[in-house]
C-alpha cells in the first residue's frame, strides 16, 4: 500500500474514531434544542433604570438627613431619573457653600450646579454605567442561584453579548412556566415597614380600610408626608384587601438577611424563617423593642403581604407566616436567600415548548428525515452500483461528522438545524453525483478507468470547491446577523460544508484509489 | 443504470415561452404577498401564544369566560385540528401584540403568564389547591415536592418522577387520573401513597407557550432582513469574482430572489404559518438553488475555454444537457427526502417541509429558465454594444 494512502486511511479512521466518541451514545451525547426536547427560554431584560432610580433615592434620602442635621434650609430634593441627578429645589442660596461641602463630602465626584432657584447635583456617567453594569452582573448571579436549585442539568443563564442588558435563560424539561416565571423573573425584594395608626385609632386592633379615601379621610383629609397607602394582597393576606397606612422607610430590607428557610406554623400553615445579619439585628431590636404592641408590615417586591403587632423584641430571627402552600414558602425561602434582584425584570421573550411537543417533533421529524436519507443513499446504489456503496460510507461518515462536531462544539440540535443538517446533506449527495457523473463522462470519451477517476474528481472539484464556498460566504452572513434559530442554521451549514468537502473528495477519493489499487491495470469499474 | 446517454434537448429554444411562465409565476407569488400578504407567525408577529391539550374537548365559551375575567378578553381562541393526531383537543389562546409603541415592562410584561393564571383559575379551578397537578408540573416541580417527604431517597423519588414524566409523555401529555399515574411502571408503592395524597390531574396540559415581545419581534425582522440581503450581496460578489463577469453573479442573484418569491408566494398563497423556520427553508432553498446554479456556470465556463466564440446559447444549452443526469438525480433524490418529511414529519414541520418542497423545484427550474437567459441577454447586449 503506498504511504499516502495509509496517512489517508489513518486520517479519516481518526476523524470518525473522535465523531463517534462524542455522540455515542446518542442518547447522552447529542444535545437537543429546547424545540425538540420541551423546556423554558427566556429572555429577560434587567431594568437597570431601577437600580439607577434606587440610588438615588437612597443618596437623596441621606442627603435629607445631612442638610437637616446641619440646618441646612431646602424645600425638599427630587430625584429625576432621565438626567440621573437630584435637584435640591429651592435651596438656602445664603448658605451655597455650607451646601456644596456637605454635598462633596457626602458625594465626592458628583457634579453640582445651580439651575435658577435649585442646585442640581448629577451623578458621574462612569458611576451610572457601573451601576448599570453592576446591576446586571447581580441580577445573573442571583437569577443563576435560583435555577440552580431546580436541580436540573444543564441550565443556562448568560448574558446576552457584552454590556447588553439582557439575560437568557435556558431550563430543559420544562417546569410550569408560570412558577419558573414567579422565581426567576419577580425581584423578591423585602421591606419592613410600621403601620402609623391614624390619631383615630390610636386604641389598636386597626385592620385597615376599604378604600384608600376612607384611610386619607382618617388622616384628617391629607396622609403625612413619611407615610404611604398600600394596599393589602388578597393572595397572600387572610383574603382581605385593605388600605394600610405605612411609614415611608424600612428599618430593615431583604438585602441584609443571612439566611431564610421554609417551615410549618403552629397551625400547619407555610411559613419562612429567617435571620438578618448582626448589623441588621441590632438595629432591628432597637426598632422593634420602640414599638412593642404596634403593627409592623412586610413588603414583598412593593406588596403589602402581613401585617402583624410585634409582641416582643426581635434581633436575628423573624419569620413571614401565612403562605399559603409549602412549596411557596420554598420559593420565597429560595429568592429571599439569593438574594433581591436589584432591579425588576422584563420578559421580552419566552419560548416554552412542553415535553410531548418537543417528543412529537423529534419521533416524526427525526424518522422522517431519516427515512428520506436512507431511501437516498439507497438510490444511490441502485444508480450506482458498486460505487454507490462508496457514496454510501461517504455520506453516511458526513453525518456522523456533523453530528460529532455539533456534539463537541456543545452546540445543540434545533429544528433549524436539522434544516441545515438536510441541505448539507442534499449538497453531499450532489458533490457524489457531481464526481460520478463527471467520472462516467470521462469513461465514456474512452479513457482508462484509473485516468476518468481522476479526472472526474480533478473537474468536479472545482463546480464543488465553488458552490459549497458561495454558500459557506452566505452562512457566515447569516450567522453574523441573524438569531438564535438562524444562526443554528447557519452553524450546522458551515459545518455541514465542511463535512461533505471532507468525505466527497478526500475519504471517497482514498476509497476508488483503494478500489483500483496500484500499477495494474484496470478495466472496469462499477460506476 | 442511466437516465440519458448523451441528451440534447433545446432546453433554450422555447426560453421565450418559459421566460413568460416564470415571469408569471413570479407576478402571481408578488400579487399574493401584495394583496395577501404573508400569515405572520408569532416570531414576527410578537404577542403571545399559547397552546393546551385538553384532556376532554374544552368549552370554548367557558374558556373565553375566564380569560374576559381576567381582563384578556381581546384574545383569540381556537381549536387545532392536527392531521397526525385527530383525536387530540388541542386549543390555541392568542393574545395579539399590544398597540401603540409602548412597551409592557416589569411584571406587565408576562403576558402568557397571565393568559395561564386565568384558565387556570377559571378551568382547573375545582381542583384541590395546593396539589401538584401532574399534567402541568414539570419533572422539576415533581421532585421536589417529593424529595421534602422522603429525605435521603433520591434514588426512589428519582425513579419515580421519571417514570411519571415518561408516561406521560407517552400519552399523549396527558395523564387522566392519579391512579393512572400511580400504575405507572416504576413507581414505587411509597412514592404512589405520595401521588395520591399530593398530586391531582389537571383538565389541560401545556403543548407551547410563546411570547414575543414588541423589541423582539421587530428586531428578529430586522436582523433577519440584514442576514438575507447581506448574504445575497456576498454571494453576489463571490461569483462575480468567480466568474469574472458582472452578469454571472447578477442572474444568480436574481435566480434566488426569484426562488425566494415563488417560496414565499406559495406560502403566502396557502397561508401557512410564517416563521423562523420556514425562514430557515427559505434560507435552505437559496443554499440549494445557488448550488443548483454553479454547478451549470461551472460547466460553461469550462466549455468557453475549450471553444472561442461561438453561440453562447448553444454553449449553455450543451452545458445543461451536459449536467442533467446529474440535475434530475440530485433533485430526485432531495426531493424524496423533502417529501418524506413533508408526508410523515408531522404538523409542526409542516409548513416547513411545504416551503422547502416548493423551492426546490423552483430552484431547478430557474437555474435553466432564470439563470441562463440573463446571463446570455446581458452577455449578447454587451457584445452588441461593444460593436456598436
Amino acid at each position: 500500500m503506498r504511504k499516502n494512502l495509509q496517512w489517508k486511511l489513518l486520517l479519516t479512521l481518526a476523524v470518525t474514531a473522535v465523531c463517534a466518541w462524542f455522540i455515542i451514545p446518542p442518547s447522552q451525547k447529542i444535545r437537543l434544542g429546547l424545540d425538540l426536547k420541551g423546556g423554558i427560554h427566556l429572555a429577560l431584560r434587567v431594568e437597570t433604570d431601577d437600580a439607577v432610580k434606587s440610588v438615588l433615592d437612597n443618596r437623596n434620602e441621606a442627603l435629607v438627613g445631612e442638610f437637616a442635621k446641619r440646618t441646612l434650609s431646602h424645600r425638599g430634593i427630587e430625584s429625576e431619573l432621565k438626567t440621573a441627578s437630584l435637584l435640591i429645589k429651592g435651596f438656602d442660596a445664603v448658605a451655597r457653600d455650607e451646601f456644596t461641602k456637605t454635598i462633596n463630602t457626602q458625594l465626592p465626584g458628583y457634579a453640582i450646579a445651580q439651575v435658577g432657584a435649585d442646585l442640581r447635583i448629577t451623578i458621574p456617567a462612569m458611576e451610572v454605567t457601573r451601576i448599570r453594569e453592576e446591576a446586571v452582573n447581580d441580577t445573573l448571579e442571583r437569577i443563576r442561584v435560583r435555577v440552580d436549585a431546580f436541580g436540573v442539568a444543564e441550565y443556562t443563564v448568560q448574558r446576552q453579548g457584552i454590556n447588553s442588558d439582557r439575560i437568557l435563560i435556558q431550563i430543559p424539561g420544562v417546569d410550569d412556566p408560570e412558577r419558573v416565571k414567579d422565581l426567576v423573573a419577580k425581584p423578591a425584594f423585602l421591606e419592613f415597614k410600621k403601620v402609623v395608626l391614624p390619631p383615630a385609632a390610636a386604641g389598636g386592633g386597626f385592620r385597615g380600610t376599604e378604600t384608600r379615601e376612607q384611610l386619607v379621610a382618617l388622616f384628617g383629609g391629607q396622609l403625612p408626608a413619611d407615610v404611604e397607602a398600600y394596599q393589602s394582597d388578597p393572595n397572600s393576606f387572610d383574603g382581605r384587601m385593605a388600605w394600610w397606612p405605612l411609614s415611608l422607610s424600612s428599618p430593615v430590607t431583604g438585602n441584609e438577611l443571612l439566611n431564610a428557610r421554609p417551615s410549618r406554623g403552629e397551625m400547619g400553615s407555610a411559613e419562612v424563617q429567617f435571620s438578618l445579619t448582626p448589623d441588621a439585628g441590632t438595629r432591628f431590636e432597637a426598632f422593634t423593642s420602640a414599638n412593642i404592641g404596634n403593627q409592623l408590615a412586610s413588603l414583598l417586591d412593593k406588596r403589602l403581604i402581613q401585617v402583624a403587632t410585634i409582641q416582643d423584641a426581635i434581633r436575628e430571627n423573624g419569620r413571614i407566616t401565612n403562605i399559603g402552600l409549602m412549596r411557596d414558602a420554598d420559593d420565597l425561602a429560595l429568592k429571599l436567600r439569593s438574594g433581591a434582584l436589584p432591579a425588576s425584570t422584563t420578559v421580552l421573550e419566552e419560548r416554552t415548548v412542553g415535553p410531548s411537543l418537543g417528543a412529537d417533533s423529534v419521533r416524526q421529524g427525526v424518522t422522517a428525515a431519516l427515512a428520506g436519507l436512507i431511501i437516498s443513499v439507497g438510490f444511490m446504489v441502485f444508480y450506482y452500483k458498486g460505487s454507490g456503496i462508496n457514496a454510501v460510507v461517504a455520506l453516511s461518515l458526513n453525518v456522523l461528522l456533523i453530528l460529532g462536531i455539533m456534539s463537541g462544539f456543545g452546540a445543540t440540535l434545533t429544528l433549524p438545524g436539522i434544516a441545515g443538517v438536510i441541505l448539507t446533506f442534499g449538497m453531499a449527495l450532489d458533490a457524489n453525483v457531481l464526481i460520478f457523473e463527471r467520472i462516467r463522462e470521462e469513461m465514456r470519451l474512452g479513457k482508462p478507468v484509473r485516468t476518468s477517476v481522476e479526472a472526474g474528481f480533478q473537474k468536479a472539484f472545482r463546480t464543488i470547491l465553488d458552490s459549497n464556498l458561495t454558500t459557506v460566504i452566505a452562512a457566515v452572513l447569516l450567522f453574523q446577523f441573524g438569531t438564535g434559530p438562524i444562526k443554528g442554521f447557519a452553524f450546522t451549514l458551515v459545518i455541514g460544508l465542511a463535512a461533505s468537502m471532507f468525505t466527497a473528495i478526500f475519504v471517497s477519493r482514498m476509497m476508488f484509489e483503494f478500489i483500483l489499487g496500484e500499477g495494474k491495470r484496470v478495466d472496469r469499474l462499477s460506476i | 443504470m442511466e437516465f440519458f446517454r448523451n441528451p440534447n434537448f433545446d432546453f433554450l429554444g422555447r426560453k421565450k415561452i418559459f421566460v413568460t411562465l416564470t415571469v408569471i409565476f413570479m407576478a402571481a407569488g408578488v400579487i399574493s404577498l401584495a394583496t395577501r400578504g404573508l400569515n405572520y407567525g408569532i416570531d414576527f408577529r410578537g404577542g403571545a401564544d399559547v397552546v393546551l391539550r385538553f384532556a376532554q374537548e374544552p368549552s370554548i365559551d367557558q374558556v373565553r369566560d375566564a380569560l374576559s375575567k381576567q381582563g384578556l378578553g381581546g384574545a383569540q381562541i381556537q381549536k387545532l385540528i392536527l392531521s397526525d393526531n385527530p383525536g387530540a383537543h388541542d386549543l390555541l389562546v392568542r393574545v395579539p401584540p399590544q398597540e401603540g409603541s409602548q412597551e409592557p415592562t416589569g411584571v406587565e410584561s408576562d403576558v402568557s403568564g397571565k393568559i395561564l393564571a386565568a384558565l387556570r383559575a377559571g378551568l382547573a379551578g375545582t381542583q384541590a389547591p395546593g396539589k401538584v397537578d401532574l399534567n402541568l408540573a414539570g419533572p422539576a416541580e415533581m421532585r421536589r415536592g417529593m424529595a421534602l417527604s422522603f429525605p435521603g431517597q433520591e434514588a426512589m423519588v428519582e425513579a419515580a418522577v421519571s417514570a411519571v414524566a415518561a408516561y406521560r409523555t407517552a400519552h399523549d401529555g396527558l395523564i387522566s387520573s392519579v391512579e393512572e399515574a400511580c400504575q405507572a411502571p416504576g413507581v414505587s408503592p411509597e412514592a404512589a401513597g405520595w401521588l395520591r395524597d399530593n398530586a391531582t390531574v389537571g383538565p389541560f396540559a401545556i403543548r407551547s407557550v410563546d411570547y414575543v415581545g414588541p423589541s423582539v419581534g421587530a428586531e428578529l425582522k430586522r436582523r433577519a432582513m440584514y442576514a438575507v440581503i447581506g448574504s445575497l450581496i456576498a454571494m453576489l460578489i463571490y461569483i462575480w469574482f468567480r466568474f469574472e463577469k458582472l452578469a454571472y453573479g447578477v442572474s444568480a442573484i436574481i435566480t434566488l430572489v426569484h426562488d425566494a418569491l415563488v417560496a414565499l408566494g406559495a406560502v403566502s398563497l396557502t397561508q401557512k404559518e410564517f416563521d423562523l423556520t420556514v425562514l430557515a427553508a427559505v434560507l435552505t432553498i437559496v443554499g440549494y438553488s445557488i448550488n443548483d446554479t454553479i454547478v451549470i456556470f461551472d460547466r460553461v465556463r469550462e466549455n468557453l475555454q475549450h471553444r472561442r466564440g461561438g453561440n453562447l446559447e448553444k454553449l449553455f444549452n450543451t452545458s445543461i444537457n451536459q449536467t442533467l443526469s446529474r440535475t434530475i438525480l440530485t433533485v430526485a433524490l432531495v426531493m424524496m427526502t423533502v417529501l418524506t418529511l413533508w408526508l410523515f414529519g408531522g404538523s409542526r414541520l409542516n409548513p416547513f417541509s411545504f416551503t422547502l418542497l416548493v423551492g426546490i423545484i423552483s430552484g431547478s427550474y430557474s437555474t435553466i429558465y432564470v439563470s441562463s437567459p440573463i446571463v446570455i441577454w446581458w452577455t449578447n447586449l454587451v457584445e452588441k454594444r461593444a460593436r456598436a
